[in-house]
């Protein structure tokens, strides 16, 4: 029940900064240089049109009036009207959260599983050539630009072997898979659309590849940084002296100690990854949320920048708040 | 620390046990910062002498060679544009190294100073001040540039005050952090009650012990600060074309890539990579050695 | 059992080579508690390393470690996993630390019972609970579930005795087992030892600093200096005896209740990078010659002693301790001109019924540190403050200080405010700093409270600056204080990672005294150092609080280092002042039951410990004591009445000094039959 206590305590503070977020956003999209609405009527519309279409998106009222509609307008779930598109920005997000979402999770996911296994064997064998490589291979990912591996990947794997679809888009059209969640391997599966299945997996090899290696690199540290800091740690060294086996002493001994650590790292590369996916999503023609957010903040499209500011903050904040409940489930000394 | 084996050198009772260890630590820290070293001050040379060594101009344009492969007059072959590869990779060494050390050291700057306030006299000051931390770490950095660049708009000196920006949080974090625990050492009560003042205590006593995390994390920034730099030159938010920087020519050579002409965007990605990794290196080995210290 | 045998250690590092070991030889027997005794540097650690096979990194180690007559040193890692935990096992040093934080304690106690006498299941957990109520843990079934972290310090060590003994081995290694608990319960965890060995026929080995306190349960000590065994024997004839000069050295610079003065030792154990061709001791030794400059003694047998008593010495001493040691014990402060009475004089510390509370940072509640204490103190006067840790000693200090406001009551030195309170006003700005630089402090931990990138010149004239005095003043005014001091002026340009702790310590003091303060606060200004240093230490600190118009305050938590130069004394407990009176007094006739207590565990040198016969038994650990309403110690005192629950009690006169307990006339009569009837 503390646990519970603490997360209701812990979504009430994010009320604060999540308002904070809100008149942030609102503000400085409204300070950009830039209009909106000369970017969808080109440069030769007249004065007259420009007011009509201002007047269309409310724009002519008052900040203040403007600020309480868009405020209105979140607590029933409306996050506007796209000034771009003319379509609702909710409806436009919900497909496009998916596609990221899926991306984002396979990738840190397979990034977790392999930096733990191999920043724990890497510890285990501190300073020898093994672990000398491991570092240095971290160290190269960790300095590789991915928007630049992308390129490297497609052309590799797309222009010479041919063995991954071209960089443009998320499924083969001709599969005809009906979207339900945006993420495509969940809608091929649930609608049991076989060919769309393997379509949207082999879509999905090289920009998962992409980010896992910008991802894996400083999770690989950290672990490995932990791992050791406990097989340095007094309480290792005790339980060593004391004869204790290998199989206790790994998982007993070493592996729930380093875990504890984990979650919150998760969560603070899975932030880097939703920043690193604007640029994957951009090689890979992945038409994902980054792609559609980065296109809202470039043509000024207020409502689109607003709504995505916010969703991103929200979910880097909840992802945090998962992180620090799972840490307190693993970690004693942690105090709800 | 101990080795968990030792090693037996003959089995005379009588020839000393040696076990291993002890120095491969230091001697591998030592070995990072030398090859980062190096690898940073070939770029810093290769910056300063790009006149010399580059064929062509900066900005120069061959209309009659378009995105010719290497080889011929253009050693590494020209963009869409008729520019020189090999010419305006060494020249990009510039304006992506300027920028990403005076982003940093802006950064430092002023987030230190952030920190250090915070961090020493707390009260509303630190609330206010963590509180706009919070926000600004309440979403990814990355994204965080994108914005803060859509915001200031091109142009050298915003993309530096974007990057310092972005990064600027965390050094206040990191700074008050230490600060705050700084604080409870005897040394801060034994300046007070010398008599010393608030000042006197900051400036003289907690600045300098502070700076201990600041130095290990900088280098690692930097190389950072270069990558997002490219970033966002690479989405179109950074320095554009004919200036010549990385990322923009990783950029602008994308759509030849798919295509198979990979000089375009093959090599800046390569000295991009190389100078990212000297920081990394640099950063790691420094990293290490400040550990061996704490141990 | 074990037989150690010419082991030599050195550790050789890129820049740097340490000779950490040379040709130990000593040996433990089965049912045998022996010591081993040194101050940090003498290789101590080391031995205990290499008997379980864990040298550090660098290390090349010569010599045999005979275990059951296989060698540690060459054993396969096949031989060394049986070798550990079930052949010998290490009780650590810091129990807490030594503990796996995410995992229950009854688990890892699980984990060895299962390793090394192949227990499981039910029967393991039974197992368990019967060991840890054999180490007297209360309540052991919910203690099983416990993590590290909800331990108190006394509570870790004794479950970390259950995890050593729950691996059954032959030979049990303590690690100062005994550091950074309170003289209470120091006493029951050696006695842990001594039972281990009793009972169970174990070999246990002892490691420790302070020969005195672990004597008492050791059959035989063996002392270390620099590396070497300089002598070993059994332990009561060696203590009361010693034959080598490093020994004798060891035992004089221990302050003892008794009052038998301290005597300093020059210098400081040397830092060896070879094994050493002469006796290593012999710099700092008063009978030293040409033959110990230009050869290593051999260690032989002593003539006179019985049984296994050995020595490495070329001029072995014979007379008994206390002989020849009377001559050059520094003055005690007061002792020869009459202690200033207070009141004739102006005060410099009025503390007047002061109470602190550490608010917890939410909400209620907090934490009540000091609970009305009244003192006052006059020129040339020293007041010694003693309690166990947690009873307020260290907040009396930063209250004293100015460092925390009291929550309630006042408190003024030299007759000026340094913080915000009732009463009188406190100065501002420059006006504040100066006042602040006429009380000094002198910290516990010598290094840390210097600051880190400052030079030691620096730091020493931090408060000249503040007085505002001109460079030139400074440098004469700082170059005088470290003559005092006798520390050379190259000194000024290091940075205090360079110091020793004995010059830090020392340069603690310098920066007290340079700006001629009113009032010094010794804040247990030697606990982190080594035993000699220590003597040294207390001795430029006896010379200091003699200074005639100046007032000192000494607080420990060792009763024995405050009689040497306090005048009066004062008894904190739990935040409350429980007896208060002139040091002799106070010491020699102590009333309230729980300074009674604490003089009956402190150890005093020929064995025999506490006021003879007098000596009263808390019955609980002070963690687990909490006080309420009444008499603080009620929970603790085995004299408890329904009274002292329900009564504050008061200090009242008895005699020349004052106790705040009310049964203090009946309490010999009461001791008298808590003797007869344990």
């Amino acid at each position: 029940m503390r646990i519970f206590r603490f997360v209701v305590r812990r979504l009430l503070q994010l009320i604060p900064v999540l308002l904070g977020v809100v008149v942030l956003a609102f503000l400085l999209v409204r300070v950009l240089p830039g209009d909106p609405v000369r970017s969808i009527l080109g440069p030769n519309a007249s004065a007259e049109d420009a007011a009509a279409a201002r007047a269309r998106f409310g724009l002519d009222q008052s900040l203040w009036q403007q600020f309480l509609d868009y405020l209105g307008g979140l607590l029933t779930g409306d996050f506007g009207t796209s000034i771009q598109s003319g379509g609702s920005v909710g409806a436009e997000m919900a497909l496009r959260v998916g596609p990221t979402l899926q991306l984002v999770v396979i990738a840190v996911t397979i990034a977790l599983v392999v930096a733990t296994v191999l920043g724990v064997w890497s510890a285990r064998r501190a300073n020898r050539l093994g672990d000398h490589s491991v570092r240095v291979f971290a160290l190269v990912g960790n300095s590789v630009p991915e928007f630049w591996l992308g390129l490297m990947l497609v052309l590799v794997g797309y222009s010479i072997l041919g063995w991954f679809p071209a960089p443009n888009g998320r499924v083969d059209p001709d599969t005809n898979l009906t979207p339900l969640t945006g993420a495509d391997l969940l809608d091929a599966a649930l609608t049991a659309n076989g060919p769309a299945f393997a379509s949207a997996a082999a879509y999905l090899v090289l920009p998962v590849l992409t980010l896992v290696v910008g991802v894996v690199a400083p999770l690989l540290r950290s672990v490995r940084a932990s791992a050791l800091e406990v097989l340095h740690s007094e309480s290792y060294a005790a339980a060593q002296a004391h004869g204790l086996r290998g199989r206790t002493l790994h998982y007993g001994y070493l592996m729930r100690a380093t875990l504890v650590r984990l979650p919150s790292l998760a969560a603070l590369v899975f932030g880097t990854a939703i920043g690193s996916t604007v640029l994957v999503e951009y090689v890979y023609s992945w038409q994902g949320f980054g792609q559609w957010a980065l296109r809202g903040l470039l043509y000024r499209d207020y409502p689109v920048v607003q709504a995505s500011v916010l969703v991103i903050a929200l979910c880097y904040v909840l992802v945090f708040l998962i992180a620090d409940v799972v840490h307190a489930i693993l970690d004693p000394r942690v105090r709800l | 620390m101990a080795e968990l084996r030792t090693a037996v050198t003959g089995d005379s009772a009588t020839a000393p046990v040696v076990i291993a260890g002890g120095d491969r630590d230091s001697r591998f820290a030592r070995r990072l910062i030398i090859a980062g070293a190096t690898i940073l001050s070939v770029i810093a040379v290769v910056a300063l002498l790009a006149p010399l060594l580059s064929p062509w101009g900066e900005t120069e344009i061959d209309p009659a060679n378009t995105l010719v492969g290497p080889g011929g007059n253009h050693l590494l072959g020209t963009d869409g544009n008729g520019m020189d590869i090999w010419s305006r990779m060494l020249y990009a060494a510039r304006l992506d190294l300027g920028i990403a050390l005076a982003a940093v050291a802006l950064a430092v700057v002023v987030g230190t100073l952030l920190g250090l306030v915070a961090g020493y006299f707390g009260g509303w000051l630190d609330d206010v001040l963590m509180r706009v931390v919070d926000i600004f770490q309440s979403f990814p950095t990355f994204i965080l540039a994108l914005a803060v660049a859509a915001l200031l708009g091109n142009g050298t000196i915003n993309l530096i005050i974007t990057i310092a920006a972005v990064n600027a949080p965390a050094y206040a974090r990191l700074v008050r952090a230490e600060v705050r625990s700084l604080r409870e050492l005897p040394f801060v009560d034994a300046a007070i009650t010398s008599g010393a003042s608030s000042v006197g205590v900051l400036w003289r006593h907690l600045l300098p012990n502070s700076l201990t995390p600041v130095r290990v994390i900088a280098p690692l920034n930097c190389g950072w600060a270069m990558l997002t730099l490219a970033g966002l030159s690479f989405l179109g938010l950074g320095v554009s074309i004919p200036d010549a920087e990385w990322g923009a020519m990783i950029s602008l050579g994308a759509a030849d890539v798919v295509g198979g002409r990979w000089w375009t965007s093959v090599p800046p990605g390569l000295a991009l990579l190389a100078c990212v990794l000297g920081f990394s290196l640099l950063g790691e080995g420094l990293q290490d050695r400040a550990n061996a210290k704490r141990r | 059992m074990l037989s150690i045998e010419n082991l030599s250690v050195l550790i050789r590092r890129p820049g740097r080579q340490v000779a950490a070991l040379s040709d130990v030889t000593f040996a433990v027997r089965p049912g045998e508690v022996v010591g081993l005794v040194g101050e940090s540097g003498g290789g101590k650690s080391m031995v205990a390393r290499a008997i379980v096979g864990l040298l550090p990194g660098g290390s090349h180690a010569t010599g045999r470690v005979l275990f059951d007559d296989s060698d540690v040193l060459r054993m396969d890692d096949e031989a060394l996993a049986a070798h550990r935990g079930r052949g010998v096992a290490i009780c650590f040093q810091n129990p807490r630390g030594a503990l796996s934080p995410t995992r229950t304690v009854g688990k890892q106690l699980v984990d060895r019972l299962s390793t090394h006498q192949e227990m499981s299941g039910a029967r393991a957990r039974e197992a368990a609970r019967e060991l840890f109520e054999a180490v007297g843990i209360r309540s052991p079934q919910r203690r099983l579930d416990a993590y590290a972290h909800e331990l108190s310090g006394g509570m870790a060590q004794r479950v970390m005795i259950s995890l050593a003994t729950g691996c059954a081995p032959d030979l049990l290694i303590a690690d100062e087992p005994t550091t950074g608990l309170d003289v209470t319960l120091t006493r029951e965890i050696l006695r842990q030892f001594r039972h281990a060995a009793d009972t169970d026929g174990r070999g246990v080995l002892l490691i420790s600093h302070d020969l005195a306190s672990i004597a008492e349960v050791c059959d035989r000590v063996v002392v270390l200096y620099a590396g070497t065994v300089v002598e070993s024997g059994p332990a009561e004839q060696v203590l009361r005896e010693p034959a080598h000069p490093y020994t004798r050295a060891l035992l004089r610079s221990v302050p003892d209740v008794g009052g038998r003065p301290v005597v300093a030792t020059p210098g400081a154990m040397p830092l060896l990078t070879q094994a050493p061709h002469n006796c290593p001791f012999v710099t700092r030794c008063a009978h030293a010659d040409d033959t110990c400059a230009a050869r290593r003694p051999t260690t032989e047998p002593v003539a006179a002693g019985a049984g296994d008593w050995s020595l490495a010495c070329f001029h072995p001493q014979t007379r008994p301790l206390d002989a020849d040691g009377s001559s050059t014990s520094p003055a005690p402060a007061g002792a020869g001109a009459d202690p200033a009475e207070p009141g004739q004089k102006p005060a410099i510390l009025e503390i007047d019924d002061a109470h602190v509370v550490y608010r917890s940072r939410f909400g209620s509640g907090g934490h009540h540190a000091l609970r009305g204490v009244t003192l006052r103190l006059g020129p040339g006067e020293t007041l010694g403050v003693v309690g166990e840790s947690g009873c307020g000693k260290s907040t009396l200090a930063r209250l004293v200080m100015g460092l925390v406001a009291p929550t309630s009551g006042t408190v003024t030195v030299a007759g000026q405010s340094l913080v915000k309170q009732p009463g009188p006003r406190r100065p501002r700005g420059q006006a504040l700093r100066r006042a602040r630089t006429r009380v000094q402090l002198v910290f516990q931990d010598p290094i840390g409270s210097l600051s880190p990138r400052r030079t030691v010149g620096d730091s020493i004239a931090e408060p000249l600056r503040a007085a505002g005095l001109s460079p030139a003043e400074r440098t004469a005014r700082v170059a005088a204080v470290l003559d005092r001091m006798e520390l050379d002026r190259s000194i000024l340009q290091r940075y205090p990672h360079e110091l020793s702790g004995g010059q830090a310590q020392r340069i603690g003091i310098a920066r007290a005294l340079v700006g001629e303060p009113d009032l010094i606060v010794f804040d247990e200004p030697t606990s982190a150092l080594d035993v000699t240093v220590q003597a040294q230490i207390l001795a430029v600190i006896a010379d200091v609080a003699a200074d005639a118009d100046r007032a000192s305050v000494f607080i420990s938590h060792d009763l024995a280092t405050v009689r040497g130069f306090a005048d009066r004394v004062v008894v904190l407990y739990l935040g409350r002042v429980v007896e208060e009176g002139p040091v002799d007094v106070v010491f020699d006739n102590p009333r309230h039951p729980y300074t009674r207590a604490l003089l009956g565990s402190a150890p005093r040198l020929g064995g025999t410990t506490g006021s003879d016969g007098e000596a009263v038994e808390l019955v609980k650990d002070l963690e687990e004591a909490d006080a309420a309403t009444g008499c603080p110690l009620a929970a603790r005192c085995p004299f408890v009445t329904d009274r002292c629950r329900a009564e504050q009690q008061e200090l009242q006169s008895y005699g020349e000094s004052r106790a705040a307990c009310w049964r203090v006339p009946e309490l010999p009569a009461l001791i008298g039959r808590q003797a007869v009837t344990p």
